[in-house]
C-alpha cells in the first residue's frame, strides 16, 4: 500500500467574497521512497495541498490516508505527534528562528514528542551535530541564522527537518529563494534522502527541477491535471 | 521539562531586553508601591497601637485643658502679671475615690491616680538637666504597667508624711547622674532637696506630645509633696511679668474595675466633673476607643492601598497584555513553525503563558526589591525603624505572577489559536 493516498480531497475557504477552492477531487498516491514534485502556477494550491499533506490543516472533503491510517479522525493531540515524529518540513523561507543559534535551530524539532525524549541530551545534540556535518555545516554551528547565506540556512533547516528521522519530507519551494548553484545542492539533499528510503514531496516552480524527480503532479485551479512519470 | 519552559521562556524574553524592561515597568512600580506602602502603614501602626496601649487599654483618662477663656486672655500680652485657675482639683479627685473607688458607693475604679505637672528645675549638684516633674501617687506604676529598674516607686507613707523623696525615668537619671547609680543621692528641684528612692525601667512615649507622655524624662515626687513645698500655684516668670496657673491635677488616671464599662465611668467621670464647672476644661480619652478608632482608620487605609495596587497593577498588566499581543504578531511564523515541528495548541499556550509569567515573575522580585528600597529611604528621611511584614514580600511576587498568568493568557489564547497555514505565510 501507497505510504500516502489522497482520494477524492477537497478544500474549501470558505470567505466573505464567496468560497475559495483551493483543492477539488484530487486523488494521488506517493510510494515510500518517492521523490514526487507538485508543480503549478502561483494560487493553483500547491501550498495547501502540502500543509495538507502535513496535517497542518484538514480536508474539507474525502480521505487522507498517511501510512494506512485514516487522519481525518486523529485528534489534535495525536497529529501534532504525527508531525513533530513522522513528517519533516522544508520551507520556501526556512523559518529559522533567529534568537536561536544554528545548533538551537535544529534542535528545536525534538522539542515537541520527540522520539527519544529530551531534546538537550547529548545523544540528540550529537546527531543533530552529524546532521550539520552531514550537510557541511558543522564549522557554523554557534551561529546566529542572521550570519548565513540563503543556501547556508536552507542547509540547516533540512538538518532540523531529519534530525527526528521522519519518514516522509515535505518542501514547499526549498530552492526558491536560492541561486541555481544553492538549488542544485539542495535537490541533492534531498535526491539522496530517498535514496536513505524516505518519501519527498517537492512543492517548485522550477519545471526543469521537476524533470529531474521521479514523478510530477501538476495542479491547475485546485485539480490534478496532469500526473506524469519522468525520470524513472 | 517545565524548567525547560521557564528557561526557553526567559530566552524568548531577553531577545528583546528593553522592550521586556519596558513592558515590566508597569508591574516593578506596582508591586513596589504596595510593599512601600505596606512597610509604612506597619510602621504607623505599630507606632500608634504602641502608644495607645502604653497609655492603658483598661484605662480611662481625664485631663485638664485651657479654656477658652484663658487662652484668648494669653493672646493679649498684657504687660500686667495675672493667675489663671482652671482644671480639676484635689477636692474631685477625692470626690472620684469616694463615690467610684474601692471603697466608694459606686465601685467601678480600682485605682484614681492624680498626675500634677511642676515647673521647677532639676539639678544634680552643680548638674542641671531638663527633666520633667511630675507629682502623684504610688499607683501609679502599677496603673501605667511602668517597671521599676532599680530602689522603689513612690509610696503611701511618702504620701502621707509629704516626703522629700523623687523617682527618676530612665532618661533622666541619665540626664542627672550620667556616671553614677542615682538611688541614694539627692538632686534639688527649686530649693528643695530630695532624695532619690528608684530608678524606672524605659517605657517610651505615651502620646504625641506633653509633659505627660514622655515618662522617660520625667522625675516623680509624691503629689502631697508638690503642695507641701512648691505650693498650689505653678509660676513662669518672663521679662518681669509673672504668668501663674493654678492647675491642682492635670491628669487623673481612672483605672477601670474588670466588667464595668469603660464609657460608662467615662461618662459619670465627666458628669460629675462639668457640674462642678462653670466652664469646660476638663476632657475625657478612652485610650481602648482610641485603638478602635485606630483599627477602623488602618482598614480604611488598606483598603485604598489595596486599591491603589490594584489600580497599579492592573495597568501593568494591561501592559504585560499588549507586549504578549505584540509579541504574538511579530512571532505569527514561528508559531506555525513550531505547530509544524509538532507542538500542540496548548505547548504554543503554555509557551506564551509562561513568557507573560516569568516577565512578571522577574518584575514582581525588582518590585519588592525596589519597594523595599523605597521604604528604607523613606524610613530614613522619616528617622523611624523600617518594618516589613515577612509575607508581604513573597505576596508581592505572588500577586505579580498571578497579574502576569491572568494578563497573559488572552495573549496566548490568540497565540495558540492562530491557523498555522496562515501562520506559516510570508507576507
Ligand atoms: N487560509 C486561506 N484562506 C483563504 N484562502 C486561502 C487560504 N490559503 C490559501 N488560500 C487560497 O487558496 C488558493 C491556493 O493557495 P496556495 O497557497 O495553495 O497556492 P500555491 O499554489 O502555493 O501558490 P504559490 O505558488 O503562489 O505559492 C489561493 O487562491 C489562495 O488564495
Ligand atoms: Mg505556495
Amino acid at each position: 500500500m501507497a505510504l500516502i493516498q489522497l482520494e477524492s480531497v477537497s478544500k474549501v475557504y470558505p470567505m466573505a467574497g464567496g468560497d475559495v477552492h483551493a483543492l477539488r477531487n484530487v486523488s494521488f498516491a506517493v510510494e515510500e521512497g518517492e521523490l514526487l514534485s507538485v508543480v503549478g502556477s502561483s494560487g493553483s494550491g500547491k501550498t495547501t495541498m502540502l500543509y495538507l499533506l502535513g496535517l497542518l490543516t484538514d480536508p474539507t472533503s474525502g480521505a487522507y490516508r498517511l501510512n494506512g491510517r485514516e487522519v481525518g479522525r486523529l485528534s489534535d493531540r495525536e497529529l501534532a505527534r504525527i508531525r513533530a515524529q513522522e513528517i519533516g518540513f522544508v520551507f520556501q523561507s526556512f523559518h529559522l528562528l533567529p534568537q536561536l543559534t544554528v545548533l538551537d535551530n535544529v534542535l528545536l524539532s525534538t522539542r515537541y514528542g520527540a522520539v527519544d525524549g529530551a531534546s538537550g541530551s547529548a545523544a540528540t545534540k550529537k546527531k543533530a551535530t552529524a546532521l550539520l556535518e552531514e550537510v557541511g555545516l558543522s564549522h557554523r554551528m554557534a551561529h546566529r541564522p542572521r550570519e548565513l547565506s540563503g543556501g547556508e540556512m536552507q542547509r540547516v533547516a533540512i538538518a532540523r527537518a531529519l534530525l527526528t528521522e521522519p519518514s516522509v519530507i515535505l518542501a514547499d519551494e526549498p530552492t526558491g529563494n536560492l541561486d541555481e548553484v544553492n538549488g542544485e545542492q539542495i535537490f541533492r539533499i534531498l535526491r539522496g534522502l530517498t535514496e536513505q528510503g524516505k518519501t519527498v514531496v517537492l512543492v517548485t516552480h522550477d519545471l526543469a527541477l521537476a524533470d529531474k524527480t521521479d514523478r510530477s503532479v501538476r495542479l491547475k485551479d485546485g485539480e490534478v491535471v496532469d500526473e506524469d512519470r519522468t525520470a524513472a | 521539562m517545565k524548567i525547560a519552559l521557564l528557561r526557553e521562556a526567559a530566552s524568548n524574553l531577553l531577545v528583546h531586553k528593553t522592550r521586556s524592561f519596558l513592558a515590566a515597568l508597569g508591574i516593578i512600580f506596582g508591586v513596589a508601591s504596595v510593599i512601600c506602602m505596606l512597610s509604612i502603614s506597619e510602621v504607623a501602626r505599630r507606632d500608634v497601637i504602641g502608644r495607645i496601649e502604653r497609655l492603658g487599654i483598661r484605662n480611662v483618662i481625664l485631663d485638664s485643658v485651657k479654656p477658652e477663656r484663658i487662652r484668648d486672655r494669653e493672646k493679649q500680652e498684657s504687660r500686667q502679671s495675672w493667675m489663671a485657675s482652671y482644671g480639676l482639683t484635689t477636692e474631685e479627685i477625692d470626690l472620684l475615690r469616694d463615690t467610684l473607688g474601692p471603697n466608694g458607693t459606686r465601685h467601678a475604679v480600682d485605682a484614681v491616680v492624680p498626675m500634677r505637672t511642676m515647673f521647677e528645675d532639676v539639678r544634680a549638684g552643680a548638674r542641671g538637666a531638663d527633666v520633667n516633674v511630675v507629682a502623684t501617687t504610688h499607683e501609679y506604676a502599677s496603673v501605667m504597667s511602668h517597671a521599676v529598674a532599680d530602689g522603689r516607686f513612690l509610696s503611701t507613707v511618702d504620701d502621707a508624711t509629704s516626703a522629700t523623696v523623687c523617682v527618676l525615668g530612665s532618661k533622666a537619671a541619665r540626664a542627672l547622674f550620667p556616671l553614677s547609680n542615682p538611688v541614694g543621692q539627692v538632686v534639688k528641684m527649686g530649693t528643695t532637696h530630695l532624695k532619690v528612692v528608684g530608678v524606672m525601667a524605659p517605657k517610651g512615649q505615651t502620646g504625641s506630645s506633653g509633659i505627660l507622655s514622655n515618662p522617660d524624662n520625667t522625675a516623680w515626687i509624691p503629689f502631697k509633696t508638690s503642695f507641701a513645698r512648691f505650693g498650689n500655684l505653678q509660676v513662669r516668670r518672663s521679662s518681669g511679668v509673672s504668668e501663674a496657673t493654678k492647675v491642682e491635677v492635670n491628669r487623673a488616671i481612672l483605672k477601670v474595675k474588670e466588667d464595668v464599662k469603660l464609657t460608662a465611668v467615662a461618662a459619670i467621670a465627666e458628669n460629675m466633673v462639668d457640674t462642678r464647672h462653670r466652664q469646660k476644661d476638663v476632657s475625657v480619652t478612652i485610650p481602648f476607643q482610641l485603638l478602635r478608632e485606630q483599627r477602623q482608620a488602618e482598614r480604611i487605609f488598606r483598603w485604598v492601598m489595596g486599591s491603589l495596587g490594584a489600580i497599579s497593577l492592573l495597568v501593568g498588566g494591561v501592559g504585560i497584555m499588549n507586549i504578549m499581543l505584540a509579541n504574538m504578531a511579530e512571532r505569527r511564523q514561528e508559531i506555525g513553525l513550531r505547530r509544524a515541528l509538532g507542538a500542540t495548541r496548548g505547548d504554543i499556550l503554555r509557551l506564551f503563558v509562561s513568557e507573560s509569567s516569568v516577565l512578571c515573575l522577574i518584575g514582581g522580585v525588582f518590585g519588592v526589591g525596589l519597594g523595599a528600597c523605597l521604604a528604607i529611604v523613606v524610613g530614613q528621611l522619616a528617622q523611624w525603624t523600617v518594618v516589613f511584614e515577612p509575607w508581604s514580600f513573597p505576596l508581592g511576587v505572588l500577586v505579580s505572577v498571578t497579574t502576569g498568568l491572568i494578563f497573559g493568557t488572552v495573549p496566548a489564547i490568540k497565540a495558540a489559536r492562530l491557523d498555522p497555514v496562515l501562520a506559516l505565510r510570508v507576507e
